[in-house]
């Protein structure tokens, strides 16, 4: 059993399930900027891409070098059926421990910013 | 078509991103910043540089992280990105130079402490005059598109002002009346905006009445340089009418410290003297006054009435203006349509715009940024070059110390090659060794660059300008680091080059001192002891300079002399003639117990006049224009009060009243450049003002007096008692053995009665306005001082440490010359001559390299030439002196060598 997957590595499957074939690293920090507001730099997304490679959770796949990388090729990313399971598995204890207590941490939330 | 991202972000992004996988790091970064700029909008690019450094910083974080660095060894992919370089992972072979080159470090903390020390003060050094270089002159003005803002004013005619180069023109204030047609007429610029200091005076708070700083603006002014008010509004055009109900804004500073910053202010009134000002508005906290029109930030600011009566003469010319140009307009064409409209305006009104020889005031433009900076650009320029010079030096004996170690470690880099390792490798490793010693010197220099800063701005005059801007912060710290690497690659590349250029065979002969190796590290320390003499040499005239300066005799007797400045006009006494205020504030002072003397004066000594009278001499053309000649107003008391000693002739008595034949004394100067040295008593000299003439007697001669500043020379004055001429204020002038404390208060007190409305402003001792007049010479020698103390030393040491070394690898053949009967003295001349010739040659570069460019400091220097032979003489025998003391040091060391011990060792 390996570990679980960190929030970070979760935003970023997430990304690769919604790019599909186009996922290289600007596409997801693009995405999970759009989607969240927060600005991830492309060393840290490798970084986390190399990790989960490791564990066979995505592989990848280099693609042909464009001017506007000033000559350097893309490296695209694909979520394998493994990186599917982890990634509903970490999803789902978010999920069932946050079962219905949602209403009582937005409360709590409104409480402390009023 | 592509944009290139900042050379600088490219750099880094090559140097920190490296390895398996960089590649695709790089490429996004690089689409993000095209896709950024392309984006488009107002600002893209500036966003886009934003983002791709923050980018640039973040991945690079990531991507050195231990972990992923881990991670990234550890894995080795079948994947198609496998290929990149296999086998030597760049950044682990960075990593085990790393370590190596640490360990050796620290084997030897000394050395290591050494360089890093050396390198340390030569990038703080120049770090230090960066940030200053920086914050005055690069820094552009903080407002809104400064880069088309001009300043405005009136050139003179006839007087020689000094033409600072790029066209720049000392402006003096200009009249209202030029202000509005110049505005009316021209097409350059898109607004104009007129600026005038004065004083509001602040009711008795129980501290007596204050004079508070204030300015009266056009309201233009807040639009053209893109300022907001913090509260309230700015002015409203009915407030710039004659008449209008007077309105104020507040500089922030005078909101906090006079109104404890209450944010219901708006519509309070402030009641200097009679009148309610009404606040309508509080500037922003950061706003920085123009500071060529205003030296420090008036709390007050005025509505400006273009109307007003005291706006009606042309030949009053009190206004700064500053006005943006309109685009597309350059400062040539702008200045080409100036004299055009300056030539109109003389022809249309001449009255207080042309002389009586028909020549006429110009019209001048300069850059407001450049205006600003005015001459002090061209002594930073320098300071830099000489910060720049002890880098170099420093760099060098670096790479001295650097070439040493190395060449120490022959055997064992030889070693290295002998094991397979490629000449590329093991520079590779002695750079990496410099890059860490660098690195620390880089640290050390911005810890001696922070102090610098502090110690600088401590010291500085005040007349440098934007003196606030100073700071050390990322631009300065970004310049220090690529110094730093500058530094690194001449410090370590020629000696890393140096010790791999002979292959493996060469181990046997290592042991034997080659004449190339000895070529180069004697070439390195001469090169810093020429360094070391033009450093010295600068000094050395900056120095001889101020001591000129403050060797010059003041004319007059200062200690024991005090300064005020008084306004004359009081309430109640407006209709009697303006001498008998002066007759009743010198009464009233020289009433105060412990006062021996008093007296008062247009202008004081050290004091520019600020009176030029047009005098005619006998034999003159109507039309004669006599420049740069001082008038002053004086009470008879006046010149026996400073001490000046009378020459010939006799002083100007009581008995020269109001009603009485006109007279005049003048001064040596005016004998010598007025008259040629004739003999000037009872000479008739016609002052003539506007309609008006008088003819003086002149009934004697003074020694000169020191006025704006002693390096200045002496103005040819000529003074006239103040019964015969209306002046509105007086600089009193008092002599008294009391300690200030005591003095000021009383004095005071007696202007106080005196005049109860207007306290005395500018309240000095005479040795604190000489002390004040002296500060720019004095900071100069003090920094190129520092700068050259430095130098001495770093060469000093390098040249020690070289013969040190030397006579440490050459212990065997001096320890054989002296087996085969060499005399002891015979071994510390062979040390000594080595020494002498590498200082002899180093002395001669060095003389030739400051007499070459000496030249520069020719506008700092008072009375000694920049090629100055005594100087040049003093600093070689200095730099010799030091010299033979570092060389004198390893020949002793060499003559006690005992060649059995060295033998024996073998």
């Amino acid at each position: 059993m390996s570990r679980a997957l960190g929030e970070f590595e979760q935003l970023i499957l997430f990304a690769l399930v919604q790019l599909d074939d186009e996922a290289y690293g600007a596409a997801i920090g693009r995405a999970i900027e759009d989607r969240t507001g927060r600005t991830v730099s492309a060393g840290a997304i490798y970084t986390a891409l190399d990790r989960l490679a490791a564990r066979g959770l995505v592989t990848s796949e280099i693609g042909e070098p464009t001017a506007e990388r000033g000559g350097r090729r893309r490296k695209y990313y694909t979520l394998e059926p493994a990186g599917a399971v982890e990634l509903s598995r970490s999803v789902d204890v978010i999920r069932s421990m946050s079962e219905g207590l949602m209403p009582k941490v937005e409360a709590l939330a409104a409480e402390r910013a009023g | 078509m592509t944009s290139r991202p900042p050379w600088s972000a490219r750099v880094l992004l090559r140097l920190l991103l490296r390895g398996r996988g960089s590649e695709f790091v790089v490429g996004d970064l690089l689409e993000r910043w095209e896709r950024d700029v392309a984006a488009g909008g107002v600002g893209a690019r500036r966003r886009a540089r934003g983002r791709l450094w923050k980018g640039v910083m973040g991945s690079a974080a990531a991507w050195w992280r231990p972990g992923a660095v881990r991670d990234r060894r550890r894995w080795r992919p079948a994947g198609p990105d496998g290929n990149d370089d296999r086998g030597g992972d760049g950044m682990g072979m960075w990593l085990q130079d790393l370590r190596t080159a640490g360990r050796s470090l620290r084997r030897r903390p000394g050395f290591a402490l050494g360089v890093a020390l050396t390198l340390g003060l030569g990038i703080g050094a120049t770090t230090t005059i960066f940030s200053v270089v920086d914050g005055v002159m690069l820094r552009p003005l903080p407002y809104d598109d400064p880069g088309r803002l001009a300043a405005i004013g009136t050139t003179f005619p006839t007087r020689e002002w000094a033409d600072e180069g790029a066209g720049l023109k000392y402006l003096a204030g200009i009249s209202m009346l030029n202000v509005r047609d110049f505005a009316e007429r021209t097409r350059s610029f898109d607004a104009l905006a007129g600026i005038e200091t004065t004083n509001v005076l602040l009711p008795d708070q129980g501290t007596g009445p204050e004079l508070a700083g204030a300015a009266r603006v056009s309201n233009e002014l807040f639009q053209i340089l893109g300022v907001a008010p913090a509260l309230g509004r700015t002015f409203v055009p009915e407030e710039h009418e004659a008449g209008a109900d007077p309105a104020v804004i507040l500089s922030y500073g005078a909101w906090e410290r006079r109104f404890g910053g209450d944010p219901d202010i708006i519509g309070r009134t402030v009641e200097p003297v009679g009148l309610p000002f009404t606040i309508v508005g509080v500037l922003p906290a950061d706003f920085v006054p123009p500071e060529t029109f205003l030296g420090s930030m008036p709390d007050f600011w005025m509505p400006l009435q273009p109307n007003h009566a005291r706006y009606a003469s042309r030949g009053s010319r009190s206004l700064g203006v500053v006005g943006r140009l309109a685009p597309g307009v350059t400062l040539e064409s702008a200045r080409a349509e100036a004299d055009g409209i300056a030539a109109e305006l003389a022809a249309e009104f001449p009255d207080g715009n042309v002389y009586p020889d028909g020549s006429w005031f110009g019209i001048g433009i300069n850059g407001l940024h450049e205006d600003t900076v005015g001459t002090t650009g061209s002594t930073l320029r320098i300071f830099l070059a000489a910060s720049a010079l002890v880098l170099l030096l420093a760099a060098m004996n670096s790479a001295t110390l650097l070439l040493a170690r190395a060449l120490d470690r022959t055997r064992e880099l030889e070693v290295r090659v002998a094991l397979g390792a490629g000449r590329g490798r093991v520079i590779r490793l002695l750079m990496t060794e410099a890059g860490l010693l660098t690195a620390a010197g880089g640290l050390v220099g911005v810890v001696v660059a922070f102090a610098g800063v502090e110690a600088f701005l401590r010291m500085a005059p005040s007349s440098l300008p934007r003196i606030d801007t100073v700071a050390v912060d990322g631009r300065v710290l970004a310049a220090a680091a690529a110094v730093s690497v500058g530094a690194g690659m001449v410090a370590g590349l020629l000696p890393s080059l140096f010790a791999t250029r002979r292959g493996p065979s060469s181990v046997a002969a290592s042991r034997t001192t080659t004449g190339d190796r000895s070529r180069l590290r004697a070439t390195l320390v001469g090169g810093q002891i020429a360094v070391a003499v033009v450093l010295l040499s600068g000094a050395g005239l900056l120095f001889t300079s101020f001591v000129r300066i403050v060797s010059v005799d003041p004319g007059f007797e200062p200690e024991g002399l005090t300064t005020m400045f008084v306004a004359l006009k009081r309430p109640g006494a407006e209709a009697e003639p303006g001498w008998v205020g002066w007759d009743r504030l010198v009464e009233e002072v020289a009433s105060v117990p412990g006062v021996e003397a008093a007296a008062a004066t247009s202008n004081p000594p050290f004091q520019s006049p600020s009176w030029g009278p047009r005098l005619l001499l006998p034999g003159d053309e109507p039309d004669r224009r006599r420049e740069g000649i001082g008038g002053f107003a004086v009470t008879p008391e006046y010149l026996e009060t400073i001490g000046t000693e009378l020459v010939s002739g006799r002083h100007l008595l009581r008995s020269d009243g109001p009603e009485a034949e006109p007279v005049a004394v003048v001064n040596s100067a005016f004998v010598r450049t007025q008259l040629d040295g004739a003999d000037p008593l009872g000479l008739q000299i016609r002052q003539v003002e506007g309609d008006t003439e008088v003819v003086l007697r002149v009934v004697g001669v003074v020694e000169d007096v020191v006025q704006t500043s002693a390096d200045e020379g002496p103005v040819p004055a000529i003074y006239m008692p103040h019964t015969q001429v209306d002046w509105p204020f007086a600089q009193l002038v008092v002599r008294s053995s009391l300690p200030a404390e005591t003095l000021v208060p009383e004095l005071r007190a007696a202007v106080a009665r005196f005049n109860p409305t207007v306290p005395p402003q500018d309240v000095r001792t005479m040795t604190d306005r000489m002390s004040a007049s002296r500060t720019d010479p004095r900071f100069h020698a003090f920094l190129i001082g520092a700068f050259a103390l430095i130098a001495l030393l770093l060469s000093a040491a390098g040249l020690y440490g070289t013969l040190a070394h030397a006579v440490r690898s050459r212990q065997r053949e001096i320890g054989v010359r002296m087996a085969l009967g060499s005399a002891r003295r015979g071994v510390v001349g062979l040390v000594l001559r080595e020494g002498m010739a590498i200082t002899l040659a180093g002395l001669f570069l060095g003389v030739v390299g400051a007499l070459l460019t000496s030249r520069v400091l020719a506008d700092l220097l008072f009375s000694v030439e920049p090629n100055d032979p005594v100087t040049f003489l003093v600093v070689s025998g200095v730099l010799l002196a030091v010299a033979a003391v570092a060389c004198l040091l390893p020949a002793r060391r060499a003559s006690s060598v005992d060649p059995v011990e060295v033998l024996r060792a073998e």
